[in-house]
């Protein structure tokens, strides 16, 4: 009997930092453990008595990456615990900085992190020399995300202007029929992009495990709607805690999201896989020329899915943006008044759903904050997906074996710094 | 003189500032013909283990073994430059520096966090020599691209010591504290080229303390305003919380 243990030591390509042990006995997986290297920075706890009008501001700096989508989550969940309703110019705005962080993130994993794998390079600067003109569109499309997202929110990261009730400032019309012209003329790029990943040979796999993201019967969900499951859960985002629960596993103090009791997946995929009825012109164009049959039950189509979902906030952008331009856009002064309270509310990140449910005293001082991050919510389907995997790549050498795995890690496109929640795994 | 090897290394943090590298779209090509990034385990698979003629370091030191990490770091590296808050100053996670620990520990995990490795945040240029320093929460981008032009001529980059206001009198913004909002303006350092008041929200100090900072004089206007000590006190221990050792806002009762 032989016990071998293969470490994927610091994942590289993902945001934070976190290792994968895998124990085998006799080429046979025995035991696999997620760690997470990261530090605590207990943001739960540092939020108390901090006033709303900081809480957004400071709840972003969970992540970098995401920084807009917790922005807005921590925002709404405030406005709900407040009773405060917006004019659809804030939604508006708000929807736009979104999908500004979604072109931002998405191309940024799929084709910074991921894609490098699939052509034989260690990093997108390594596959600077071979594909020169891959990389170039593709920092021009980043570029795009970014600067819807500093047109709306003033930053590409930690945005300065989204506020409890509605913004310190507006874009003008004119700036956003600039950027309504360059996302439509940005389209060829990124069609050029799903070329590339057309091109690429598919990674089989298939485990079928539940999906969870938020819905709506009227769009495509991204940043408001009921909890949804591809197995029939539907469910307002208030009962979270009925359905997603968080486990210590008996090897470690970690803490993993579970969803009645077993692993599920959040992210691109899961909205695809729940949302398609909803997907637009051209993303559906994109799904079809990927050939990608939904639902998939392939963690590995999650990195096409970011593609598909890139070319859906495209299209979104444009009624955004059309919406906006009928609209007076007429700067005002966010009148708020706190009240003691609960908010709760769900959006989704570019990796997956994303919970901030805070309780508010009537002096306007956080009391509670229970923020639950993507990627706490797939660590569990991670597991079980390098259990499930495994079998498929065991007859190969240690080195094919770890990079296979962190492969699949990154496909979730993992963010570790986000998930406050996790623990390191002695 | 070849290109020079540069160490990009996350400590405890949102991945923010690195991130702020890659933001530089319009410059990224430049940049990466001027130097040879041989470490970043965010954007590479092959990391080297050193030596660095630059290291760049992001994040806080929030638990005990990164203390050594980067003591080690420092020993392969020429120069080190710490950028963003919570390297310079300790970020927003080192507020924990002035609540009780362990009941934070319990409100952010439970009951069992004997496990959770948690130490009081100190700036990096308190464990280990630092040759630059590039606040703010993030680091400004384009600060960074100045500061790798100078590193890669042998120059130590320049960071300015005017205050935000500075800044924010050269574009002409108004003046927020005017409009009775409680700005961080006066007592903060400048470079960002005013970017939060210039959109109309206040600035909330991120960058961390202007040279010859006079606390007591931002006391008393933010006072007068109608702010309540504790708020006061929230808002000068925010991204900085090292600005507790400085003698302008130790001679002030909270």
């Amino acid at each position: 009997m032989t016990t071998e243990e293969i470490a994927c030591k610091h994942i590289a390509r993902v945001e934070g930092h976190g290792s994968l042990y895998v124990t085998t006995k006799d080429g046979q997986l025995v035991d696999v453990k997620m760690s997470v290297d990261e530090g605590a920075r207990l943001f739960e706890a540092f939020l108390v008595d901090r006033h709303y009008t900081e809480v957004p501001e400071m709840a972003c700096r969970i992540c970098a990456i995401c920084s807009a989508s917790h922005r807005i989550v921590s925002t709404v969940a405030i406005e709900k615990a407040f009773g405060i309703q917006v004019d659809k110019q804030v939604t508006d705005l708000r929807r736009l900085l979104i999908w500004g962080e979604y072109v931002e993130s998405h191309i940024l994993h799929a084709l910074y992190l991921a894609l490098p794998d699939y052509v034989g390079h260690e990093s997108v600067i390594s596959a600077l020399a071979d594909f020169p003109d891959v990389v170039k569109i593709a920092l021009k499309l980043k570029k795009l995300g970014n600067d819807l997202q500093i047109l709306t929110g003033g930053r590409e990261i930690h945005q300065v202007t989204p506020m409890v009730g509605g913004f310190s400032s507006y874009p003008t019309k004119q700036a956003l029929m600039e950027i309504k012209d360059r996302i439509n003329d940005a389209r060829p790029d990124l069609q050029a992009c799903v070329d590339v990943w057309a091109g690429l040979e598919e990674i089989p796999f298939h485990r079928e495990t539940e999906y969870l993201a938020i819905r709506r019967e009227d769009e495509y969900a991204l940043v408001d709607g009921e909890i949804a499951t591809l197995g029939g859960i539907r469910a307002p985002v208030e009962d979270y805690k009925k359905f997603i629960t968080e486990r210590v596993p008996d090897y470690s103090f970690a803490k993993a999201g579970e969803l009645n009791g077993r692993s599920f997946f959040v992210g691109a995929l899961a909205r695809l896989n729940i949302n398609n009825d909803h997907l637009s012109p051209f993303a559906k164009k994109v799904i079809d020329q990927l050939g990608i049959k939904l639902p998939s039950f392939n963690t590995f189509h999650n990195n096409a899915a970011q593609l598909i979902e890139t070319a859906q906030v495209f299209d979104m952008a444009i009624d955004t943006i059309d919406s906006l331009l009928a609209s007076d856009l007429e700067w005002h002064e966010p009148e708020v008044v706190p009240k003691a309270g609960v908010g709760t509310h769900i959006t989704e990140a570019p990796r997956g759903s994303l919970v901030h449910s805070y309780e508010f005293g009537s002096d306007g001082l956080l009391r509670k904050a229970d923020i639950i991050a993507p990627t706490t919510m797939n660590y569990t389907n991670m597991e079980d997906d390098v259990r499930a995997f495994f079998p498929q790549i065991a007859h190969k050498s240690k080195e094919e074996i770890q990079f296979d795995l962190n492969r699949l890690i990154r496909a979730y496109d993992p963010c570790i710094s986000c998930s406050c929640h996790m623990v390191e795994v002695k | 003189m070849g290109k020079p090897k540069i160490g990009i290394h996350g400590f405890t943090g949102c991945a923010g500032c690195q991130l702020n590298i890659l933001n530089l779209e319009d410059h990224l090509l430049d940049i990466l013909g001027l130097i040879d990034i041989t470490t970043w385990v965010m954007a590479k698979s092959d990391n080297s283990d050193g030596p660095w003629d630059v290291a760049i370091v992001e994040g806080s030191i929030s638990k005990s073994t990164e203390i050594d990490r980067i003591k080690k770091i420092r020993e392969k590296s020429s120069i080190l430059v710490t950028i963003g808050a919570c390297a310079v100053h300790g970020g927003l996670p080192a507020i924990r520096n002035f609540r009780d620990v362990e009941k934070m520990k319990t409100i952010a995990y439970g009951d069992k966090t004997d496990h959770i490795d948690v130490i009081e945040i100190k700036p990096i240029s308190h464990y280990v020599k630092v040759d630059a320093e590039l606040p703010g929460c993030p680091m400004d981008k384009m600060e960074f691209a100045e500061a790798v032009k100078a590193l890669a001529i042998g120059k130590t980059p320049i960071v300015p010591n005017d205050a935000v206001c500075y800044e924010c009198k050269i574009k002409e913004n108004v003046c927020l504290l005017k409009e009775g909002k409680f700005c961080m303006g006066p007592v903060t350092a400048a470079g960002c080229d005013a970017l939060c008041p210039s959109y109309g929200a206040t600035c909330e100090g991120c960058r961390g303390p202007v040279a010859q900072v006079n606390y007591g004089a931002e006391y008393k206007m933010l006072e007068k305003l109608g702010a309540t000590p504790e708020e006061i006190r929230r808002r000068f221990i925010k991204y900085c919380p090292s600005v507790a050792d400085i003698p302008s806002f130790q001679e002030l009762s909270f």
